[in-house]
C-alpha cells in the first residue's frame, strides 16, 4: 500500500498541471460568468434574466434547472475527456519522452500497481474532480436561478448524479483506449488511436460501397457509446403526458442497459490491452 | 545452525540478442562474483548498453541470465530488490524536486536503509526544494548517486556513470561509492569510456567488441600477460612480425602492446594500461574506448 502511494504521489506531482485542467476551465467559466453579472449589475442597476417575457412554471423551470446541470455537467465532461487523452499518453510516455524511464522502471515494484496507479488517478481523478466541480456549479446554478425564480435544488442533484454516471462511463470508454494507444506508440499517441479509428472507418465504407456488406459504421458506434442521451424538452414531454419524475425515473433505467456493459467490457479489454502491450516494451 | 548458502552473483550463459536481424550480443556467457568491482570496455556499440538492459530484464533475449540462480525474466522487477542501477546523469525525472525525488525512492524500495540516507544528504549540499530540472549536471549525479547508495542491493551496474562531469566530481563519484557501497558481499559492474580513472579500482575486466566477449580477466593478472614494447623504427619489423592490432610512432620509436613472454634485444618495457590493452586485444584507435 505503501509503494501504491508513492507512485499515485508521484503521478500527481509529475502530471498536476494536466490533471487540474478542469479546475482551471470552471475558473475561467466562473470569471467570464461574473464578468458579465457585474455589466449586467452596472447597466440594469440590478441582477436581471431574460426569459423572452415568457412566464415560466415550476415544473418548466424545474426541468430547466435539470436540463441545464446535465448540459454544464456534459461540458465538463468534455474537458475531463480532453484532459484524459493528454494524460494517458503523459502518464504511459511521458517518462520515455523525458528520459527518465528507466529510472522509474528500475524500482521493485510490479508493473500492476505501476500502471494501476497510473490508471487510477488518470480515470478516478480526473472524473473525482469533474465530479466535484459539477456538484459545486449544481449548487451555485440552483443558488442564482431560485433568485429569479421558484427551482427545487432536488432536480440539480439529480442531474449531477445522473450525469456524473454517464460522465464516468464515457470517460472510461475513452480514456481507457487512448490508454491502450499510448501504450502501442510511444510518441503521437493521440494521432495514432485517432487514425485507428479513421482507417476502420474508411475500411468498413469501402467494403460497404464495394461489397454492399452492409457494415455498421464504427464512428456511429464511437458516439453511442461516448454519447449520454438525455431528452429534456417541456412541450414534448408534456405532450407524452410525462412529468420530470417519470424522466428522471427513465434516465436511471437507462443506466443499466447493455450499453453500459458494452462500455465496461470494452474499457476492461482496452486496459488489459494496455497492460500486456507496456509490459513487454524493451528499454533501450 | 542452518548454514547460508553463498550467493553466486550473475551467472550468463549463451547470451544472444537480436534487435531485428541486427545481432547484438552473440552467446556471451560470464560469471559476475560478488565482491569483485568488474569493468566492462568496449567501442561504442560494442553491446556494452545492450549486455547491461539484458541483465536487468530490461530487453528479452536468448539465452539464460541467473542472480543468484533465480533467472531474470523479461520487464520482471524482482531484480531490483537485489540490483541497483544508474544509467547516465539525464536518467533523473526533471519534473520532480529533490525531495520528491528522494521521497518518492524511499517509499517505493522496501530496502531503503534511512540511515545511511540521512548520512548521505547531510554531506551533499543538495538544494531539496530545487526542481531536478534546475541542477546542474554534477548535482544530478549527485541525487542519483545518493538514491541509489541508500538502496541496501548487492549489486550496482554503472553505465558511463561519469559521462559529461568534471575530473573533480568524476573521483568524488567514484570515491562515494568505495566509501559507502562496495564491500566483499557486493558486486559492481561499470561499463565507461574513461577507463583510465576507474582502472585503479577495478579486479576484473571484460572486453567485449561487436557483442562478442573478447576477454574476461582479472586486471593484475591482465597487465602481467601484457606490456608495451618499444623498438627503433628502424627494427619495425621485429614488432610488427608478431602482428600487434595497434601500434604507435613517436619521436623514432615504434612501440605496440605484446605479450610479456616475448622478448627483444635492447627493447624499452613499459606497463601497459588497460585501454592499450583493450586496443591491443580489440584493435580500433584510442579514441574508440
Amino acid at each position: 500500500m505503501k509503494q501504491f502511494r508513492a507512485l499515485i504521489r508521484k503521478e500527481w506531482q509529475t502530471h498536476r498541471g494536466t490533471i487540474l485542467i478542469p479546475l482551471w476551465f470552471t475558473g475561467a467559466v466562473y470569471v467570464i460568468g461574473i464578468l458579465g453579472l457585474m455589466i449586467n449589475f452596472i447597466r440594469e442597476g440590478r441582477l436581471t434574466i431574460v426569459t423572452g417575457g415568457m412566464k415560466v412554471s415550476a415544473m418548466e423551470a424545474s426541468v430547466g434547472l435539470y436540463g441545464v446541470s446535465f448540459a454544464m455537467l456534459m461540458m465538463l465532461g468534455m474537458v475531463s475527456i480532453i484532459t484524459a487523452i493528454i494524460l494517458a499518453d503523459g502518464m504511459i510516455n511521458g517518462a520515455f519522452k523525458r528520459k527518465c524511464e528507466i529510472l522509474h522502471l528500475s524500482q521493485p515494484v510490479s508493473m500492476l500497481k505501476v500502471l494501476g496507479a497510473k490508471y487510477a488517478l488518470l480515470v478516478l481523478g480526473t472524473f473525482a474532480l469533474s465530479a466535484a466541480l459539477s456538484l459545486v456549479n449544481s449548487f451555485v446554478l440552483s443558488g442564482l436561478l431560485n433568485i429569479w425564480m421558484p427551482v427545487h435544488t432536488y432536480y440539480a442533484m439529480v442531474a449531477w448524479a445522473q450525469g456524473s454516471v454517464g460522465m464516468l462511463l464515457s470517460l472510461l470508454v475513452v480514456a481507457s483506449y487512448y490508454w491502450l494507444s499510448a501504450a502501442l506508440f510511444k510518441r503521437k499517441s493521440f494521432f495514432m488511436g485517432t487514425l485507428v479509428i479513421l482507417g476502420i472507418e474508411i475500411a468498413i465504407a469501402v467494403l460497404n460501397y464495394t461489397g454492399k456488406l452492409g457494415i455498421p459504421s464504427l464512428m456511429d458506434y464511437i458516439a453511442k457509446l461516448i454519447g449520454i442521451q438525455v431528452h429534456i424538452e417541456p412541450h414534448g414531454m408534456n405532450a407524452l403526458g410525462l412529468n420530470l419524475d417519470d424522466l428522471i425515473a427513465l434516465q436511471w433505467k437507462s443506466v443499466i442497459s447493455w450499453l453500459t456493459l458494452q462500455k465496461l467490457v470494452l474499457s476492461a479489454v482496452f486496459v488489459a490491452g494496455g497492460y500486456w502491450f507496456y509490459s513487454r516494451r524493451e528499454l533501450t | 545452525m542452518e548454514e547460508q548458502m553463498p550467493n553466486t552473483g550473475y551467472q550468463i550463459r549463451n547470451l544472444n540478442k537480436f534487435y531485428g536481424k541486427f545481432q547484438a550480443l552473440s552467446d556471451v556467457s560470464l560469471t559476475l562474483p560478488e565482491g569483485r568491482i568488474i569493468g566492462l570496455l568496449g567501442k561504442n556499440g560494442a553491446g556494452k548498453s545492450t549486455l547491461m538492459r539484458c541483465m536487468l530484464g530490461f530487453l528479452s533475449h536468448q539465452g539464460t541470465i541467473l542472480l543468484d540462480d533465480d533467472p531474470i525474466v523479461h520487464r520482471d522487477p524482482k531484480v531490483f530488490e537485489h540490483v541497483a542501477f544508474i544509467p547516465d546523469v539525464s536518467g533523473l525525472d526533471d519534473r520532480l524536486t529533490v525531495q520528491q525525488t528522494i521521497d518518492y525512492i524511499r517509499d517505493v524500495n522496501p530496502r531503503w536503509n534511512e540511515h545511511i540516507a540521512t548520512k548521505l544528504i547531510s554531506i551533499s549540499n543538495l538544494p531539496m526544494k530545487k526542481r531536478v530540472a534546475k541542477l546542474s549536471k554534477g548535482m544530478k549525479t549527485k541525487l542519483y548517486l545518493l538514491i541509489t547508495l541508500s538502496l541496501d542491493v548487492r549489486y550496482l551496474l554503472l553505465e558511463e556513470p561519469t559521462l559529461g562531469l568534471d575530473i573533480a566530481f568524476r573521483k568524488e563519484f567514484f570515491n562515494t561509492i568505495l566509501g559507502e557501497f562496495f564491500d566483499e558481499s557486493k558486486g559492481i559492474l561499470i561499463s565507461t569510456h574513461q577507463v583510465e580513472e576507474v582502472e585503479d579500482i577495478l579486479q576484473e575486466v571484460i572486453f567485449i567488441d561487436e557483442g562478442r566477449i573478447l576477454l574476461h580477466e582479472d586486471v593484475d593478472k591482465l597487465k602481467e600477460r601484457f606490456r608495451v614494447v618499444s623498438l627503433p623504427q628502424e627494427r619495425s619489423e621485429e614488432i610488427l612480425a608478431h602482428k600487434p592490432l595497434n601500434v604507435s610512432r613517436s619521436l623514432g620509436f615504434i612501440s605496440a602492446v605484446l605479450d610479456s613472454s616475448l622478448e627483444f634485444e635492447g627493447a624499452t618495457y613499459g606497463r601497459a594500461n588497460l585501454a592499450d590493452i583493450f586496443l591491443a586485444v580489440a584493435g580500433g584507435t584510442n579514441e574508440a574506448v
